[in-house]
């Protein structure tokens, strides 16, 4: 515990002894605010915003929770076919691999032709960037199962319905919740690149604006929510993880049996 | 033969079990013609060197591979004869993300039996194991004797009559270990189950069991089977089970010798 007060502590000195950097840095050597804004004034600027950041950011965090639900939702169930039919594994992994060679930015401008400015084509973008860590992971995880323990469902007759919610789904949380960290973090990133594609709301457009407008300060405010929201969205899969995989952190340590001497 | 064994009928029997598996440029026979016998009721013990063939064997009795070829008889009360036998692998198999209750009603649960009904079963195992109060921590958070007794529980609850252990307490210290065989002779003469037990200690294969039988090197064969016909509890040092004990290690050894 101390030892985690003690990182803590350390992370933040770093972090004052570069924010102070910077402030002085600022004044001493007279930075335009339109060129790059001390950090007094974005946090200024972003307490006066409030408001303004919060209605974008609500937006923002509307597609990224939307992108997370299909992204996730669609690579789960993709793992599942890829796991449970090895032809339409060879059929589809390939596609899936390659699919990651082509960047999302160079498809995005298309999804808002395809989907319009609103909602749905910056939630296709993320989910389109989640989807993969999802599938990965979640293909391991259930491959990661012991054979052992599958061989001892079936001598008790268990059906495969059983085997998959008793064994194989248990077994694979915890790559799926690494895909999900992964995946949490970039649904971020791609609500915003599809909001600079196109948009009318939301964090990311709000920061192409206020640069065309040399509102610096603003667009660091919109880089601090964003990375807020990015944090809080991290911290929530950080949380259900915990609850859900408290196995995986014995609160008491197992004696050796019958060591006493 | 004293009454109790010319009463019992055979609740599991295997004639003529050969298997062999593939490996890159051969095939190696792992059972050649193994047949085997369980008495309703009894406990067998298989013993033999170890990379023998006995874990396929039991696997293959728990239906978990198929013999090349030979016949298995299971002679059931009335019951589903898929519902005969329960397993216990040589590793303990606990699901790792279940409470050690959990871990023990899993079985009952597959049956779709009453969650309830399954728990207070267990719960009284438990005590009887020595696991009293440990139901709700993780498997991780046990010991390596705990987790075998566990496992053990498991296997009992399965409301299975015959049950398959594969070195069930291979993992335990000397002294757990004896302790724990006694505890399994209560709990196995009350519960009334037929157990067939693979395992390479001697000692333990003769305090245990009203038939033992001695597998050769691969490919297995049964090479001798021995009636043991003492009353329990048996003196671990009585003098007919050390003759026996003798008389089985000779055979061990003549057979490493003569390899």
């Amino acid at each position: 515990m101390a030892r985690l007060i003690k990182s803590y502590i350390a992370t933040a000195l770093f972090l004052l002894l570069l924010l102070s950097l910077w402030e002085v840095g600022v004044h001493l050597f007279h930075v335009p605010f339109y060129i790059l804004p001390a950090p007094s004034r974005i946090l200024l600027v972003f307490f006066t915003s409030l408001p303004l950041l919060f209605s974008h950011g609500a937006v923002t965090l509307l597609e990224i929770g939307l992108g997370m639900f299909l992204g996730v939702s669609g690579g789960i169930t993709l793992a599942l076919i890829i796991f449970y039919s090895p032809f339409l594994e060879s059929a589809l992994y390939p596609f899936i691999i390659t699919s990651q060679m082509i960047p999302v930015f160079a498809i995005a401008p298309l999804l808002v032709i395809w989907f319009g400015y609103g909602l749905w084509s910056k939630a296709t973008v993320a989910a389109l960037i989640v989807f993969f860590p999802i599938v990965v992971n979640t293909v391991d995880g259930l491959r990661s199962v012991n054979s052992e323990t599958i061989d001892l469902l079936h001598s008790l007759r268990a059906k495969e319905r059983q085997i998959f919610w008793y064994v194989r789904l248990p077994a694979s949380l915890p790559s799926i919740f690494s895909g999900l960290k992964l995946g949490v973090t970039l649904s971020v990133v791609g609500a915003t690149i599809g909001e600079w594609i196109g948009a009318r709301k939301g964090l990311g457009f709000l920061m192409i604006q206020s640069n065309a407008m040399l509102r610096i300060d603003l667009v660091f405010a919109s880089i601090l929510t964003l990375s807020l929201v990015g944090l809080l969205l991290f911290a929530t899969v950080r949380i259900i993880e915990l609850r859900l995989l408290q196995w995986r952190r014995p609160r008491r340590k197992p004696k050796t049996s019958g060591g006493n001497h | 033969m004293n009454d109790k064994r010319t009463s019992s009928a055979t609740v599991l029997a295997a004639t003529g079990i050969t298997k062999s598996f593939p490996s890159p440029d051969k095939t190696i026979p792992v059972l050649s013609q193994v047949a085997i016998n369980i008495p309703r009721g009894d406990w067998v013990t298989i013993i033999g060197p170890s990379g023998g063939g006995k874990t396929t064997l039991v696997k293959i009795l728990a239906g978990i591979l198929i013999p090349d070829s030979g016949k298995i008889i299971i002679e059931a009360k009335g019951e589903d004869p898929r519902r005969v036998i329960a397993y216990m692998p040589q590793n303990d198999s606990l699901l790792p993300w279940r409470t050690s209750l959990g871990n023990a009603i899993l079985t009952s649960q597959i049956e779709g039996r009453s969650r309830k009904e399954a728990q207070s079963e267990a719960r009284e195992l438990f005590g009887r194991f020595g696991l009293a109060g440990f139901e709700n921590l993780y498997p991780s958070e046990l010991s390596g004797g705990m987790r075998q007794r566990l496992a053990l529980i498991r296997t009992f609850l399965s409301h299975r009559e015959v049950l398959l252990l594969d070195e069930p307490l291979g993992s335990l210290d000397p002294l757990t270990r004896t302790t724990m065989q006694e505890w399994l002779l209560l709990v196995w003469q009350e519960l009334g189950k037929s157990i067939l037990l693979v395992t390479h200690d001697v000692d333990e294969a003769i305090f245990l069991s009203d038939l033992i039988y001695l597998f050769s090197r691969r490919p297995a064969h049964v090479r001798r089977h021995f009636n043991i016909e003492l009353p329990r509890p048996r003196a671990r040092t009585a003098q007919s089970l050390m003759e026996l004990k003798t008389k089985i290690l000779d055979l061990i050894h003549t057979e490493t010798l003569n390899g």
